[in-house]
């Protein structure tokens, strides 16, 4: 009884998480000249719309540009967060307290306030569409996050580790990259799938920063489909699905690690 | 078994790394050689790279242009591009038409003095783009410009601001079969607009709505008010222009303006969903046969025919108010080019827009945005709507209210409390006085 | 310093220097090189234009000219006499709190509810993780299409049901709860994911002690899962409230801060002043300030409940 009751709870709670994207799916297949029921299938099931969006938008170059943003971003993330979480964690002073406290702070500075000076000095330094400087600012504000995340884990993983092998002769910064650091993995994952998507769908830095074609992010380029006059919403849910698709596959591959890592590190703990 | 061996690897791994980061330390001893100096340093490496090469013949030079316009007319402008290219194989063209976030990238550029070469002005290049602006008077297609459009883009003192393409002559639209089947003439005072408005609404029952605005975007409430301040303050023979201009205008008397807004939802003349629908849904409606009148200019008959290609569509003046005035066209720059003044390649940026003044150039520009070109000597088919622009070719064209005599920054506010009234947040009263602070502020600050 | 005339002398400096340095590195304090890096990036990229932005919030710019003049607090009294800042302040808390309470209770129930080795949980996990992976500016789009009047999908369900079709976003109040319920949706997944990861990490061996004297569900729950899930709990209350508050495009995206100001947050209000109404040097007073506030919640909260699981 219970049993085919949570069933079709379950069921239930499916069909309700699944009727935006129903919606998504429906808008990215129907021409736009079908004003038929949202709930209406596409009669016309055609590829049109995601054929437009990719060629129009040149979602293959935008594609690209997401890859080497992304990736490049998560990797210092990873490294750069977790050099500054080890002493925030492990050696807890005043000052370094002080500094926890800085690193949270700026997740919370407005985008807007800083926008303009950033830009400015974005074109001082010459980082106009340039990947490396929207790397770097990407990196800044996805940041605070890993480091908020990789101290907390940090503190689970046990001192006595630290101690034992400080007395065995080791060095405090190869203790991090010996011991500390291949405990890291499970964080390491659930960064990459929370602030992976977060740079990945970035649109309020990359639409400032990326203005030249060839390096166009694809939020950036779908925005191009919607302005004042003119918008192309069934296109846009069309680039949006296939943006989707490799942040799915991420967080499909990594899910295991994600839950069951978080678990492992915090028992051991 | 398989974990501790891969986690031997990882650990040894990063044992060297380590072990080589503490090399390099003993080596200068100085601390700031961390693993993460090359980071911190990149920022750095290459200040001058942004800068392009110069426009010497034979140098390769890259054009960086931008635009507002989108979609199919963006197209155009590229294939434009794409064939200067062709013609000039040393100047290369990045076009980018960013869509909506176009002006806030533009106040940002201006704000660090660094505007792409060629950019588009959007109804704006005498106020706000005026002092980034190249001097355009030395180049061949000025002699041409139409004297319609050479006060939005010339000043007194000879300067030429932009290459008007085309030219704005913008009215409210309406869905032609929708006014035959109710057997409505299209209005041309406001006493015949509401006329009209009401007979709409009771003989079909409240299923057609008179006037579709979409309220959310905020921005279609604002050309309610920027086309009918016009007949309301400006084109009558007892107007207060100069008043708006010199700062003396009683506010007081704006009132009426968003009284008539008003009224035209208390007597159930606008959609119901005024609030909530958006520009899109208007297209949509319009499209439909479910709204009469767009107060929009003729953009809103090309997107409804996206989804209804068989729409018949057309332009009206904007309907007068006070007895004896005629009605008018709102005008002013639409697609144009100008030139920064910074640019470190300001001849080829000059030839590109030059490019662009070729008659079959403009051409192809009006026709995708179905308005009469801005050069004197180009014709074109302006489809349906040719007999529109025939018929009122001899009304007097003013330009938008808002851009002459609201200072720079006032249509939000005149969009956003549009909004606010209609939802009930403020009184017609409050309306005029939050302009007239508004107004004020920013006469102030210039 | 090597190529220093008195290369005895050097060296023997550079010795002692290395014993220093040496020592130092052995102490505990120069592990705080690690986080120079960090630190050299928010110091580049945030708070050097931080500084900036305030700069800005005591003039009376307009966002894009060369000139400006100083004003002083001007623009920081303005506030004061701003009538829609209670609303908007009002708004922004509701986003905030709101949506961070109830992605918690939804989160964790969820979590609860799906933390069994049963095959087909791993898919429902993801149905409830995927939209996290949408950029907020077209969830915002899509849920358009869910509420808007005409044509709407659920005023189609309405209209099925033979009732009158409901205008849900002209009502400012209910918009902004609407707003909050699809931020909620939107970002469930990581607070489910989170608890999940934290539910996995409590020991089996604890409920079973407290199933041998004889717990039920309930005091199993209030004595085992909820004090070991206080780290979870800390980790998506401080996320949750910080994303809240600085809530921005799904509010753009959907009534744009309408009608009127109506569902305005700090972020959309600061945004519109900026761009649209050309005053750089209020909305840098007004993002100044909003920076504080979130500053002040977000670490009062995070202190709270760090204090929590200690003692715990």
């Amino acid at each position: 009884m219970s049993r085919i009751a949570g069933r079709l709870l379950l069921a239930a709670i499916v069909a309700l998480h699944l009727v935006p994207f129903y919606l998504l799916l429906n808008l990215s297949f129907k021409p736009i000249t079908d004003t038929s029921s949202k709930w209406r299938p596409s009669e016309a099931f055609s590829f049109d719309n995601f054929a437009s969006a990719w060629t129009e938008a040149h979602l293959s170059r935008a594609l690209s540009s997401n890859l080497i943003i992304t990736i490049g971003a998560i990797v210092l993330v990873v490294l750069i967060g977790s050099f500054a979480a080890y002493p925030l964690a492990r050696h807890r002073t005043r000052w370094n307290n002080f500094i926890y406290m800085l690193s949270i702070s700026c997740l919370i500075v407005p985008g807007l306030t800083i926008l303009v000076p950033l830009y400015k000095f974005m074109v001082d330094i010459g980082g106009m569409n340039q990947y490396w400087a929207v790397i770097l600012v990407q990196v800044t504000f996805a940041l605070p996050l890993s480091i908020f995340l990789m101290t907390g884990f940090m503190g689970t993983v046990p001192k006595e580790l630290d101690e034992a092998a400080l007395i065995d002769g080791c060095s405090r910064f190869s203790i991090f990259f010996r011991i500390v650091m291949p405990l890291l993995k499970p964080i390491v994952a659930t960064l990459v799938i929370v602030l992976g998507v977060q740079i990945w769908n970035d649109y309020q830095f990359s639409v400032f920063f990326l203005q030249k074609p060839s390096v166009q992010t694809i939020p950036v380029a779908l925005s191009g489909f919607i302005t004042q006059y003119h918008s192309n919403i069934n296109w846009v849910a069309a680039g949006c699905l296939i943006a989707m698709l490799p942040m799915t596959l991420t967080y499909l591959f990594l899910q295991k690690y994600f839950i069951k890592g978080m678990a492992d590190g915090a028992v051991k703990g | 078994m398989k974990k501790t061996k891969l986690l031997l690897l990882a650990g040894s791994l990063m044992l060297t790394s380590a072990l080589a980061a503490c090399g390099s330390n003993n080596g200068n001893g100085s601390a700031s050689s961390s693993p993460s100096a090359s980071v911190a340093e990149s920022p750095s490496a290459s200040p001058s790279e942004s800068a392009s090469a110069e426009t010497g013949s034979g140098k390769p030079v890259t054009l960086n242009v931008m635009t507002n316009i989108n979609d199919q007319q963006a197209k155009v402008l590229e294939d434009i591009a794409r064939a200067f290219e062709q013609e000039n194989p040393d100047i290369n063209v990045e076009f980018s038409a960013p869509g909506a976030e176009y002006e806030n990238i533009m106040k940002v550029k201006m704000a660090s003095n660094a505007m792409p070469d060629v950019f588009s002005t959007h109804g704006w290049s005498k106020i706000r783009y005026a002092d980034y602006l190249a001097d355009l008077k030395d180049e061949a297609w000025v002699s041409q410009i139409d004297e319609a459009i050479k006060p939005a883009v010339t000043d007194e003192s000879g300067k030429v601001y932009v290459l008007p393409m085309d030219q704005d002559k913008s009215g409210p639209v309406y869905n032609a079969d929708v006014l035959e089947k109710f057997g409505i003439a299209v209005p041309k005072t406001w006493d015949e607009m509401i006329q009209a408005a009401e007979t709409i609404k009771t003989k079909s029952n409240g299923e057609v709505t008179a006037f579709h605005i979409g309220g959310a975007d905020s921005w279609p409430i604002g050309q309610f008010f920027d086309f009918f301040a016009t007949p309301a303050f400006i084109s009558a023979e007892k107007n207060n222009a100069s008043q708006f201009l010199d700062g003396t205008f009683d506010w007081a008397q704006f009132d009426k303006l968003p009284q008539m807004f008003l009224d035209m939802q208390t007597r159930g003349y606008l959609n119901k969903d005024v609030l909530t629908a958006k520009y899109t849904d208007s297209a949509k409606a319009f499209a439909e046969g479910k709204a009469a009148f767009g107060i929009y200019g003729p953009y809103l008959i090309d997107e409804a025919k996206k989804i209804n290609p068989n729409l018949k569509g057309g332009l009206m003046p904007i309907p007068s108010i006070a007895a004896g005035d005629q009605p008018t066209l709102a005008g002013g720059e639409k697609s144009t080019w100008g030139v920064w003044k910074d640019s470190p390649n300001l001849e080829a940026a000059k030839k590109f827009v030059a490019f662009y003044a070729k008659p079959e150039n403009v051409a192809k520009v009006a026709t995708s945005q179905i308005l009469p070109p801005g050069l004197k000597g180009v014709t074109i088919d302006a489809g349906e709507l040719t007999d529109d622009f025939e018929q009122y070719k001899d009304l007097r064209v003013i330009p938008y209210f808002d851009r002459v005599y609201l200072p720079n920054g006032m249509w939000d506010v005149m969009c956003k409390n549009g909004q606010d009234l209609l939802a009930g947040g403020i009184t017609v009263r409050e309306y005029s006085e939050n302009m007239k602070l508004e107004y004020e502020r920013l006469r102030s600050a210039q | 310093m090597p190529s220093s005339p008195a290369i005895e002398r050097t060296a023997t400096k550079t010795a002692a220097n290395q014993g220093f340095v040496r020592k130092y590195f052995q102490s505990a304090s120069a592990l705080n090189l690690m986080y120079l890096p960090a630190l050299v990036l928010f110091g580049v990229f945030i708070l050097y234009p931080l500084a900036k932005g305030v700069q800005i919030s005591f003039t009376n710019w307009n966002g894009y000219s060369q000139d400006y003049a100083w004003i002083g607090w001007k623009k920081y009294e303005l506030m004061f006499q701003d009538k829609k800042i209670i609303t908007t302040f009002k708004n922004t808390l509701i986003y905030g709190l709101g949506s961070t309470l109830l992605q918690n209770l939804l989160g964790l129930a969820y979590a609860l509810f799906l933390d069994r080795k049963i095959r087909g949980l791993g898919f429902v996990r993801t149905i409830v993780y995927m939209p996290v992976i949408i950029s907020p500016l077209i969830m915002g789009y899509i849920f358009y299409f869910m509420f808007q009047y005409d044509g709407g999908a659920l005023n189609d369900l309405v209209v099925l049901l033979g009732k009158e079709p409901v205008d849900w976003l002209a009502n400012g109040p209910r918009a902004v709860w609407i707003i909050t319920f699809i931020n909620t949706y939107q970002y469930m997944g990581i607070a489910m994911i989170i608890y999940l990861g934290g539910l996995q990490s409590i020991s089996k061996e604890y409920y079973e002690a407290a199933q041998i004297e004889g717990a039920g569900w309930l005091s199993q729950f209030a004595n085992v899962t909820w004090p070991l899930l206080a780290p979870a709990i800390t980790v998506n209350v401080v996320l949750n409230i910080i994303g809240g508050l600085k809530l921005f495009d799904v509010i753009v995206a959907l009534t744009n801060g309408g009608p009127g100001y109506a569902s305005q947050s700090l972020s959309t209000m600061m945004y519109n002043l900026y761009f649209a109404r050309q005053d750089a040097g209020y909305a840098a007073a007004l993002g100044n300030v909003m920076f504080l506030v979130i500053c002040f919640i977000s670490l009062f909260v995070l202190f709270g409940l760090r204090r929590r699981e200690v003692r715990a």
